[in-house]
């Protein structure tokens, strides 16, 4: 049933969304020479078949849902194990965002370094010093691999991480 | 011609340093191809420098080489991690780390590298014997052919994924749509970019790939309960069995053939090529609901045909002067710099350069299939390590690949955000094939339709009966028809037997 709520949510995003954007292609600026195959013609197509098909698969999902509704008993639980796995991607989801933004202000080295000690703990293993030693030696390899074999940038980061990742690429 | 390969030859076997140079190359682009964000394009721009200082037939033997190995190396990551290494093994991924859950890793490297290297070989020699009339074919496809093209590939959409016919649809659309972002390729209107001067250059796809399978399946296995005990186990490449090499034949033959008539289409290449050949594989398969879940021809298909593509994108290149692909394209660069000018006399002022670079590409392929081996040995001890430590460097890994294409961070952000969309896409079953195939198509899809319908002066009669265009477009809408009545037919059978046991 959780399943069937998230495929109606979806599917009614995916309908309000594509809506709202054939009303944004509407809005394009038009160009006189190509009227007739402009900016929105090709959008417009797409979002309103969208729209058509989400629809229709958002009326059924909730013929289906009060379909199910009508023959469960008792209330609507959450797995535990489903809590345990939400709760692990989302900590994975927040660490990824978080590396992205210290990718870039912190530099590549620290960011990269501790990230992979963090996100190691979001899967179960034992091993802590094998996630340090990991951790350092890919870094150490990426390092090396990227701004001393290919030749290719990574980020610096800003103010006085900046300087420091200087003192090594 | 003759006379034209055995001067080809004679270099050869007078410039031992030759085969060095090849078997060097092989092993750089499987290297670079299997390192996901990196791809064949960077490793050839990479090389074309050291190029100065070899003269021009080892030059283009060492490029070319780089293009063989890059298009087979991205499907050792795809299959064991389910991380496209490069674009055109996108496609790979989705029979290829299906088949390796099954424990079944070391089958699907086999089958991969065995296609590779079989639609490698069909594309060299027609390469060989066809570049001339196929690249003045070539010539024929104007915009409402590339437009039929696409809808062949768009109308698989449907057909992949074996569950909702309707959720395939939408999972297609998405990613139709989200090619629209950026500035329109004909009047130059910015679309959805909502003010983001970011977004004017659009979603680029090579993030967008990378994103919807690796960081999608990094989440997924992050909320699993498997945490050091692996489900892919015992990697040792297996080619396969002569019984199972002729299980594939039809498949491979197509796509292969599909392959090389592609890549020989300038501006369209070994990606396109793999995704019509996956397409068209599930249209002609008697269970197209198995593809996805691990079969040899969802590997088989868009491997031949990416290998297949890279001969057929040297047609244009070497006869027209065209690039065929995007990497060949940067290789027109390094031509250039030897000051050799491809086009229709690079044939008749330079027949040794030509047929040598021919007989290099044959050998290359051979190569492929020994290193491949190796190659996808070395990948496998990586599995060997707990995923606790393997999925946080995929991560890493992917992010600095894809940083290091532009040096622009926006890119790592599409990739993040096309990896959640990834993931959710995946939770609610929709397919991902077809909204990778959306928005690798998308672009020439659109693109073509509206330049075909100005120059036709918006006449949809004159459009769509050009003797090319409409042999595609009455055959993909055959097939779609053919889709829905399968699925239907499908639908009743279950039915009928869920009557049956009730």
């Amino acid at each position: 049933m959780a399943h069937r709520l998230l495929d109606l949510a979806f599917a009614s995003l995916l309908f309000g969304l594509s809506i709202f954007l054939w009303f944004v292609a509407d809005g394009f600026p038009e160009s006189r020479r190509f009227a007739q195959a402009d900016a929105d013609f090709w959008p417009k197509i797409i979002f309103a078949t969208m729209a058509l098909i989400t629809g229709i698969i958002a009326v059924r999902t909730l013929l289906n849902l009060r379909k199910d509704r009508a023959q469960m008993a008792g209330a609507f639980t959450i797995p535990p194990q489903f809590r345990v796995a939400t709760v692990r991607i989302g900590a994975m989801g927040v660490l990824i965002l978080t590396y992205f933004v210290a990718f870039q202000h912190v530099g590549f080295i620290l960011a990269t370094f501790v990230f992979l000690i963090l996100a190691s703990f979001v899967i179960p293993y034992k091993n802590n010093l094998a996630r340090v030693i990991f951790a350092a030696c890919f870094t150490v390899v990426l390092v090396l691999f990227f701004t001393q074999a290919l030749e290719l940038p990574l980020p610096r980061g800003t103010g006085v991480f900046y300087d420091l990742n200087v003192l090594f690429y | 011609m003759l006379e034209a390969y055995g001067s080809a030859l004679a270099y050869l076997f007078g410039n031992p340093s030759s085969f060095l140079l090849i078997i060097f190359s092989v092993i750089w682009g499987i290297a670079f191809g299997s390192v996901p964000g990196l791809t064949g394009i960077v490793g050839v721009a990479l090389l074309i420098p050291f190029t100065f200082v070899f003269d021009p037939t080892a030059g283009l033997l060492l490029l070319s080489g780089v293009y063989v190995g890059s298009t087979f190396g991205g499907s050792i990551s795809a299959i064991l991690f389910n991380t496209p290494g490069s674009p055109e093994a996108a496609c790979t991924a989705l029979d290829g780390y299906p088949m390796a859950k099954k424990g079944q890793a070391g089958k699907a490297l086999g089958i991969a590298l065995a296609s590779s290297a079989i639609g490698g070989i069909f594309g060299t020699i027609v390469l060989m014997l066809l570049a001339p009339p196929m690249a003045q074919f070539a010539l024929n496809f104007g915009p409402p052919e590339y437009f039929a093209l696409a809808v062949l590939g768009i109308t698989a959409i449907s057909a992949i994924g074996g569950g909702s016919v309707l959720k395939g649809l939408v999972a297609g659309l998405l990613g139709l749509g989200i090619a629209t972002v950026g500035l329109d390729p004909i009047t130059g209107t910015e679309r959805y970019t909502f003010g983001n001067l970011s977004l004017l250059t659009g979603i680029s796809f090579v993030p967008a790939i990378i994103g919807t399978f690796a960081l999608a399946e990094v989440l997924q296995r992050a909320g699993e309960r498997t945490s050091t005990a692996d489900v892919i186990t015992d990697v040792s490449t297996k080619l396969p069995s002569m019984k199972e090499f002729l299980a594939t034949r039809f498949t491979l033959l197509r796509s292969s053939s599909i392959g090389a008539f592609i890549g020989a289409l300038p501006g369209v290449g070994a990606t396109t090529a793999a995704f019509i050949s996956y397409s068209e594989a599930v249209r002609w398969s008697k269970r197209p609901q198995d593809f996805g879940t691990g079969v040899a021809e969802g590997i088989a298909a868009p491997e031949s045909a990416n290998n297949s593509a890279v001969g057929g994108s040297m047609i244009p290149l070497l006869a027209l002067g065209i690039p065929g692909s995007a990497t060949t394209a940067v290789m027109l660069g390094g031509l250039t710099i030897h000051g050799i000018i491809p086009g229709p006399l690079l044939m008749e002022t330079n027949t040794q350069l030509v047929y040598t670079v021919f007989i290099g590409m044959f050998i290359a392929n051979i190569l492929m299939l020994v290193f491949g081996i190796r190659a996808a040995r070395y990948f496998a001890l990586v599995l060997k390590a707990p995923y606790a430590l393997v999925g946080p460097a995929i991560v890493v890994l992917c992010m600095t690949g894809v940083y290091a294409l532009n040096s622009n961070i926006v890119d790592v952000g599409v990739m993040l955000a096309m990896g959640a969309f990834g993931f959710l896409l995946r939770k609610l079953q929709y397919p991902i094939a077809s909204f990778v195939i959306g928005l690798v198509l998308g672009p020439i899809a659109e693109r073509s339709l509206r330049q075909g319908l100005v120059i036709s002066d918006y006449d949809y009669w004159d459009f769509a009966s050009r003797p090319i265009t409409a042999v595609l477009l009455i055959g993909s809408l055959a097939s779609l028809i053919y889709g829905f009545y399968g699925q239907w037919k499908r639908h009743q059978v279950a039915q009928a037997a869920k009557l049956s046991e009730g």
